[in-house]
């Protein structure tokens, strides 16, 4: 028991305790086990392309740009949404000094619309974005969803 | 810049010759008997260059013209506009001198650029009017409301034709085989890319990844099945039979993607792994209350017994449906239709 404790001190004494934060070991990706089955091109089953401005005469003209588009290519459509306006209010004091009654009101409005396209490959979703996303007007914000269909992964065998 | 410039009857006045002269000293007159005389340069006695005597000057003198003006004889110099240099100058809108036969649209206006007036051929108008009748609304020229909205002059049917045309090289076709909801590809993997005017190109809903597995192509066992709904919770949907993943704790898309693949293998593997202690097991710890084994099978099957020795027309075959109907009625929240279908069947089963 003594004799324990006594290696124990000296061995206490002799290393040199540093908290030292190594890297982690590198990873060879190509040696790692494939997880993802490798496709000669991705699928997607649909694509929602939702664009929003302050101006829906803009946003109107846009929608039958895409329209446009879609049936040059050939890309079939699905539905149209045209969604209600998100408003933010931001009032402010009409006068000077007191008279709280009385505002002045201010709104920005941010109108929203929906477009889907369906069942298209990776090489014609991306010729498509890419064409509708430098000819995207000024002043418009875009948010494209995938919905990518893919196979069970190589670690699931049936 | 066009500077004006008056154009003087006095161009050519001896004074400043004789100014220069005066500064010039022997040197002057030299150039011009050169000039006049060619090479041969006039001197006297002295070496001293020929000075022309002054005896008037070399103009019309005020008398004369003055004579002239009253008689009617004068040369009047025609005066040009002083600022007919600049009025040449200008040249009429380019819309003007366009040909829609000869010109294509796409070629004048092939990208986005703001509006300008004189190259746009249509009366476009642009203004609030109080009363529109009365007065129209602005024209183009020189309207900064024009400028201001974003035009699609660049994206005009003819020219988004073009473009399709020279794109469309690079669209594969959509397999046909695959337009049904396919076995071979039971998973939908959901993402958003945003694009934003802004300092940062970046956005971080755009790592977020939705995962959507259809649970029967795993083709799992009943108690495997059990097991992975036990451990999904609420990520299973029980009416569309969908497992849904939805991460977003890594940093990059990818990662998350391979987060949600590693989830659902490590689900699948858990499943089918049989540990000991599942067999301890009893009939409470189902998820769902069954028929069979239940107190309520063995009172009916005797109750059944009694009904026929009583002589009820029962209806035995009916149990397993009353069975299912049953299970529904438990493990669903009770409603007014769910409780008149347990009568309902219970009068049948019973033949009363």
């Amino acid at each position: 028991m003594l004799k324990l404790a006594n290696t124990l001190q000296k061995s206490l004494l002799n290393s040199t305790i540093r908290n030292v934060r190594t890297l982690a070991p590198t990873v060879n990706p190509a040696e790692q086990q494939k997880v993802q089955a490798v496709l000669p091109d991705k699928l997607y089953s649909s694509i929602e392309i939702e664009y929003r401005a302050h101006d829906k005469e803009v946003l109107k003209s846009y929608t039958t740009f895409l329209q446009q588009v879609c049936q040059h290519l050939e890309i079939a459509q699905g539905r149209h949404e045209v969604l209600p306006y998100i408003r933010w209010v931001q009032p402010a004091l009409r006068s000077k000094f007191v008279h709280k009654k009385y505002k002045l009101h201010y709104e920005t409005r941010t109108h929203i619309s929906k477009l889907e396209i369906l069942n298209v490959t990776g090489s014609t979703a991306s010729t498509f974005l890419e064409y509708i996303e430098r000819n995207i007007p000024e002043g418009v914000g875009m948010r494209v969803g995938f919905t990518e269909l893919q196979p069970l992964p190589l670690t699931i065998q049936n | 810049m066009h500077r004006l410039r008056l154009i003087s009857t006095r161009g050519k006045s001896t004074l400043a010759e004789k100014l220069k002269s005066a500064a010039g000293g022997a040197d002057y007159g030299k150039s011009k008997q050169n000039f006049a005389s060619g090479s041969i340069t006039a001197k006297d006695e002295r070496g001293a260059d020929f000075r022309e005597l002054y005896v008037m000057p070399k103009r019309k003198l005020r008398g004369q013209t003055q004579l002239e003006q009253a008689t009617g004889r004068a040369e009047y110099k025609t005066r040009s506009r002083f600022d007919i240099a600049d009025r040449l100058a200008e040249r009429p809108p380019r819309s003007e001198e366009m040909d829609p036969e000869k010109q294509k649209w796409s070629d004048v206006w092939p990208a986005a650029r703001t509006f300008a007036s004189s190259v746009v051929p249509l009366p476009v108008r642009m203004g609030s009017r109080p009363n529109v009748e009365k007065r129209a609304p602005f024209k183009k020229e020189g309207n900064l409301e024009l400028v201001k909205i974003p035009n699609f002059l660049h994206l005009t049917p003819a020219a988004i034709k073009m473009h399709c045309d020279a794109i469309k090289k690079f669209c594969t076709p959509y397999p046909p085989e695959l337009l049904s909801k396919s076995t071979t590809l039971p998973i939908q993997v959901q993402y958003s890319t945003y694009i934003h005017q802004g300092t940062n190109i970046r956005d971080i809903r755009s790592r977020v990844v939705t995962m959507i597995v259809d649970v029967e192509s795993l083709k799992l066992g009943d108690v495997a099945m059990e097991k992975f709904i036990r451990l999904a919770g609420d990520r299973f949907d029980e009416k569309s039979r969908e497992l849904t993943i939805v991460t977003d704790r890594c940093h990059t898309r990818k990662q998350n993607l391979d987060y949600a693949y590693y989830l659902l293998t490590v689900l699948y593997h858990e499943a089918n792994k049989v540990e000991q202690w599942a067999e301890l097991k009893e009939r409470s710890d189902n998820l769902k209350v069954e028929f069979e084994g239940s107190s309520t099978k063995t009172k009916l099957t005797e109750l059944i017994e009694k009904a026929k020795t009583a002589g009820l027309a029962t209806d035995e075959k009916s149990i397993d449906e009353f069975g299912k109907m049953w299970k529904e009625y438990r493990n669903t929240e009770e409603t007014v239709e769910t409780t008149r279908e347990y009568g309902r069947q219970m009068r049948k089963l019973l033949g009363i």
